[in-house]
Parts: C-alpha cells; sequence; structure tokens
C-alpha cells in the first residue's frame, strides 16, 4: 500500500512539472476591444481649446551654462517639478513650476555609482530610476543622486514607466541572443523580476530595428503599451497584465520587419504606429501616413475614432499649434517649443492678432522678449479639464 | 507480484531520467547551434556595415566642392568657404540627429589627441537648432571659431548617412580626400586614421 502511495505520489509530482505555464499564452482575444482607425474621417487638426483649462502656464526654462538642454527625449512632471531627460548629454534636468533650474543627475563616466548612457527614466517619490541601455543596468539614485540600487537587466530598454511600485521596461525587437521578451517589470519592493511577451531574434539579417517614441501610456494606476508587429494594446496594472484594445486601419496598414531597402523605398503604406498617448476619455495613436505624422484619437467610452494631423491647435489662444507634447499621468498636455522657432515661425505657428486673452498674450510676448534664440525651451503646460471629452 | 510496485516505480523513474537526459543534450546542442548562428550573423552585419563604410568613402573621395557655397560661423557669421579656409581643411561632419555617443567620442579622442589645440580641424554641423551649437561649444569646450553650421548649399554636396565622419577639404582644388566613416566599437581604426592625417597634413 506504501509502495503504491509512492508511485501515485511520483506520478502527481511529474503531472505538475509538466504544466508549467507560458504568461503569453494565457490570454483570450474575447475581452479585446477594437479600435477602427478609418483614414476617410478625417480631419486638419484637433482644437484642444474645449478641453482645457482656462488657466495654463507659459514656462521658459532658465538657460545657463549648468542648465543648457541640448534635446529633450523625455518629460515628466512631478512632485511640482520638471524632470527632463537630455539624451545627448545623458543628464536629467531639474526645473522648477517657474522655469528656475534646481539640480541635475549628471554623474556619467565608468566608476561602479556612474553610468554611462540614459536611454530612459521614470520618478518614484524623490529618487530617479534610469535604464543605461551601454552597461544594461536599472541605476537607482535618491535626491542628493547617490546611488541607493542597481539591478543588471540584460533586455535593451528604449521606455519605461511606473505603475505603484513596479518599474515597467520596454524593448522593441532589439536583441541578437536566443530569447527575450518585449516587457519587462521589477517591482522595487520585493526585488522580483517578471517578464512578458517573450520573442525570439528575428531570423534575417539586415531588418531595420525600430525605436518607438512612447510605447507606454498612464492614467492612473493603469498603463497602455504597445510594441512593432502587434497590433495589440496591453493594459498593465499592479496585477495584471492583458491585452486590451486591437487596433486595425481602414486601409494601407502593413506593420512587419522591413530590411533597409524596404524601409528606404517610398511607399504608401502605415508601417505601424509611432506613439501612444491615453487621457482618461481618450487613446492617441500617432502614426506616419505618406511622411505625415498623423493621430487617430479614440474615445474609450463611445468607441468612436476620428483621424487627424498630429498638431493640436488652440483656437481660443490665437490658434496656437503644438508640434511636440507629452501627456501626464495627471492630464497635463505638456508642449515644447524652441524659442528659436517661436521667434522665427511665429506667425505659422499663432495668430497674435487672434489671442482673445489679452494677459496671456502679454505674458507670451514678455516671455518671447526675454529669452535668446539658443536659450533652452519654452514650455506650455495645459491641463485638461474635467468636462474634457479628449 | 509483492514487488510489482516498486519495479514498476524504478522503471518509471529510470524512463524519466532518460528522457531528461536527453533533452538536457538537445537543449545544449540548440544552445550550441544557436550561438553559432549568432556569431555567423554578427560578422555578416559588421561586413555589410565595413562594406557600406567603404563604398560611401569611395563616393564621397575627389568629390568637389564649390568654393563659393556659403557657411556659418557662430563667431563670423555666413560667409563663403574660401573666405573660411586658406589652407587645408581637417573637417568632422555630424548632424543632431546622429548617434550621440559616437559624436562624443570622436570629439573626446580629437580633444585628446590635441587636434583641437595644435591642428586645422573644425566641426562642420548640420542643425537647425542655434541652442545645439552652444552645447557643442559649451560640453566639449570647443573654441566657437572652428563650429561650423552648414547650409543647405553645402549639405546636399555632402554624404547624407546616419554617423558622423572626418574628411579632408583640400582648399587648392576644393576636392574632399582622406574620408573616413568610423565605427565606434574600433576606435584604434580612428586613432590610426587621426594619427595618419597629423603626418600628412602638418
Amino acid at each position: 500500500m506504501t509502495i503504491n502511495k509512492i508511485v501515485l505520489l511520483l506520478l502527481i509530482v511529474c503531472v505538475v512539472l509538466s504544466c508549467k505555464s507560458d504568461k503569453t499564452s494565457q490570454f483570450e482575444d474575447k475581452d479585446l476591444m477594437e479600435i477602427y482607425i478609418d483614414l476617410s474621417k478625417h480631419s486638419d487638426f484637433y482644437d484642444i481649446s474645449k478641453d482645457i483649462e482656462q488657466d495654463f502656464d507659459i514656462i521658459a526654462l532658465e538657460t545657463n551654462d549648468d542648465c543648457l538642454i541640448s534635446h529633450i527625449r523625455k518629460i515628466l512632471y512631478v512632485n511640482d517639478l520638471y524632470y527632463i531627460l537630455d539624451d545627448k548629454g545623458a543628464s536629467v534636468f531639474i526645473f522648477n513650476n517657474d522655469g528656475t533650474f534646481m539640480s541635475k543627475l549628471d554623474r556619467k563616466g565608468l566608476g561602479p555609482d556612474e553610468y554611462i548612457n540614459i536611454a530612459s527614466f521614470i520618478v518614484k517619490d524623490k529618487d530617479i530610476w534610469i535604464y543605461d541601455d551601454m552597461t544594461k543596468r536599472l541605476l537607482c539614485y535618491d535626491s542628493a543622486f547617490d546611488k541607493k540600487e542597481e539591478i543588471k537587466i540584460d533586455i535593451p530598454t528604449f521606455d519605461m514607466a511606473i505603475i505603484k511600485d513596479d518599474i515597467l521596461l520596454s524593448t522593441n525587437w532589439f536583441w541578437y541572443g536566443e530569447n527575450s521578451y518585449q516587457l519587462k517589470k521589477y517591482n522595487i519592493r520585493n526585488k522580483e523580476k517578471t517578464e512578458y511577451l517573450s520573442y525570439s531574434r528575428i531570423e534575417q539579417d539586415d531588418i531595420v530595428q525600430i525605436m518607438k517614441e512612447n510605447q507606454f501610456t498612464t492614467v492612473g494606476d493603469s498603463c497602455l503599451f504597445m510594441y512593432s508587429y502587434d497590433n495589440t494594446l496591453y493594459q498593465i496594472t499592479a496585477d495584471d497584465f492583458i491585452p486590451r484594445y486591437r487596433y486595425t486601419f481602414s486601409e494601407r496598414f502593413d506593420d512587419k520587419p522591413l530590411t533597409n531597402q524596404e524601409f528606404e523605398e517610398v511607399s504608401d503604406l502605415i508601417r505601424g504606429i509611432d506613439a501612444l498617448y491615453q487621457t482618461v476619455h481618450s487613446i492617441i495613436i500617432k502614426y506616419t501616413d505618406k511622411g505625415e505624422p498623423k493621430i487617430a484619437i479614440y474615445n474609450k467610452e463611445t468607441g468612436d475614432c476620428s483621424v487627424y494631423l498630429s498638431i493640436f491647435t488652440n483656437s481660443d489662444f490665437g490658434n496656437f499649434k503644438i508640434y511636440r507634447y507629452f501627456i501626464s499621468n495627471d492630464q497635463e498636455i505638456i508642449s515644447l517649443y524652441d524659442p528659436e522657432t517661436l521667434i522665427n515661425y511665429a506667425s505659422e505657428i499663432y495668430d497674435n492678432q487672434k489671442i482673445k486673452d489679452l494677459s496671456k498674450k502679454e505674458h507670451l510676448e514678455n516671455t518671447l522678449s526675454n529669452v535668446n534664440i539658443a536659450d533652452n525651451p519654452i514650455i506650455i503646460k495645459y491641463k485638461l479639464s474635467n468636462k474634457s471629452k479628449l | 507480484m509483492k514487488y510489482l510496485p516498486l519495479v514498476i516505480t524504478i522503471i518509471l523513474l529510470g524512463v524519466l531520467s532518460f528522457l531528461y537526459s536527453q533533452y538536457y543534450e538537445l537543449r545544449l546542442l540548440c544552445k550550441q547551434c544557436h550561438m553559432e548562428n549568432k556569431t555567423l550573423a554578427l560578422e555578416k552585419i559588421d561586413l555589410y556595415i565595413y562594406t557600406d563604410f567603404r563604398e560611401n568613402e569611395l563616393k564621397l573621395n575627389g568629390k568637389s566642392i564649390s568654393p563659393a557655397s556659403l557657411i556659418n560661423n557662430s563667431k563670423h557669421g555666413t560667409l563663403p568657404l574660401k573666405e573660411y579656409f586658406d589652407n587645408d581643411g581637417f573637417i568632422l561632419y555630424f548632424t543632431d540627429f546622429q548617434c550621440d555617443l559616437c559624436v562624443d567620442s570622436l570629439i573626446k579622442t580629437l580633444d585628446e589627441m590635441n587636434f583641437f589645440r595644435d591642428h586645422n580641424i573644425s566641426l562642420w554641423i548640420k542643425t537647425s537648432n542655434t541652442r545645439y551649437l552652444s552645447w557643442v561649444e559649451k560640453n566639449y569646450n570647443v573654441n566657437r571659431g572652428l563650429l561650423f553650421r552648414t547650409t543647405p548649399e553645402i549639405e546636399e554636396q555632402l554624404l547624407d548617412i546616419e554617423l558622423p565622419y572626418f574628411f579632408v577639404l583640400d582648399i587648392e582644388s576644393m576636392r574632399i580626400n582622406s574620408t573616413f566613416i568610423p565605427l565606434k566599437e574600433n576606435s584604434n581604426l580612428t586613432r590610426e586614421y587621426l594619427n595618419n592625417i597629423k603626418e600628412k597634413y602638418e
């Protein structure tokens, strides 16, 4: 009898061991929401004037030799501070609400507490977490920029986001190794790493590697994630990771790996999406159509989806155009302008005569008269109102 | 009969061990194959890059530039090339959208080899952003007189590739010579090229 029990136990152990699950195979399609992007439903600009609060900020970032920004890769507005990643200088600059330079994370070097490059970053409380793509490490610096923690993450990371205690790191088919994952999660508290969406190296040489502008977009405690050659948007929360939306284009969409030659050929096809943003009510999908940046705005409640040029405009502020923007977790549109562009091409960006709010007009004029063309960028920050439909 | 379950258990364990050992060996074999494939793939990519670089260098060498082409210097303004260069010019050409680490390592190498102090080097930069020029000047402590912003007129006569590269502008013939596209991963070759330039043009 005892021997029979042992045999039974062994068989149960064998059965249990053979049932290893694969996280990516658990998904079911039934909960997927369809985003249908009808290219014929096209308008020029999306006007944000009805979506934003009347008051908004115009901030000229301070410029001096210690805080000259070369090129902004990412901007976060956290703790009432602007954290700006300068990817050429590999530094994170911190400015306060009125644009005064506060400090910067600039610890480039080959020492144990230093980094070589910053691919992306997030801010958790007052700590700055960066991913150094040259040494493949996730590093945490405290508010005095002393290194607190270091984690080896072998997967090259392009973008980062944070949901509660989980740092999310994304790649995009960038790996020569055996197997890799599009998404990695590192939990700050229990120091656990979790991987999602496994993939193997594309077995074809000379494939162009695509780097997306924005792979994560967060609202509250939920984040959407996308990557190339998969028309699914994944929703990530602290407890869950599910495919949430599937987007399809009415025509000419073909997102597949391309060789250098194919990539350089002029094509009418839409080759994947470039960036993803979301607000409480909408998902904004950015893509390029015949060389022109476009956006599809999908309403989460009604399921409607319309297509626009990727430029927002504010009709209450002289049809002020918003070319480059980040949408923060707190529902703010943070737009950026080089003083050189605003000064030299003012008439193409806004119509001074049509600015209704005279105090804002004066503020803009004062700001522009106090900057030089080689100064740091000017930020215009709009807050989405409760009535916003965007 | 009494020992039948025990015999079955032993046989079962034996079969499982055998299967596992076979699986392990297969994994090892796959891994080995993959490593070989990976090495081959990387070698292929290296070869592709080198061929591409050499082809581009050949395309540019011997090409002439019009002496009347305008170029901008943040210290002295926009003037024809011939006004700025009365000797052969050694040039590093790059844009603000190119590989940052490549540009960074090249400017640092030039500095280490005293090119900014002792040799006739100029940085030609394709950018629409004046702040980027200021950033290069301050970040690398480069004399403003050595920084030039190219005009579309000059840019269309040069190669539009995604990497920074060196060349020598022969002032007599206004022809481009000694073009070299450095590979970040092979800094020794870049140093060898720069030493050659020092010897030939001093």
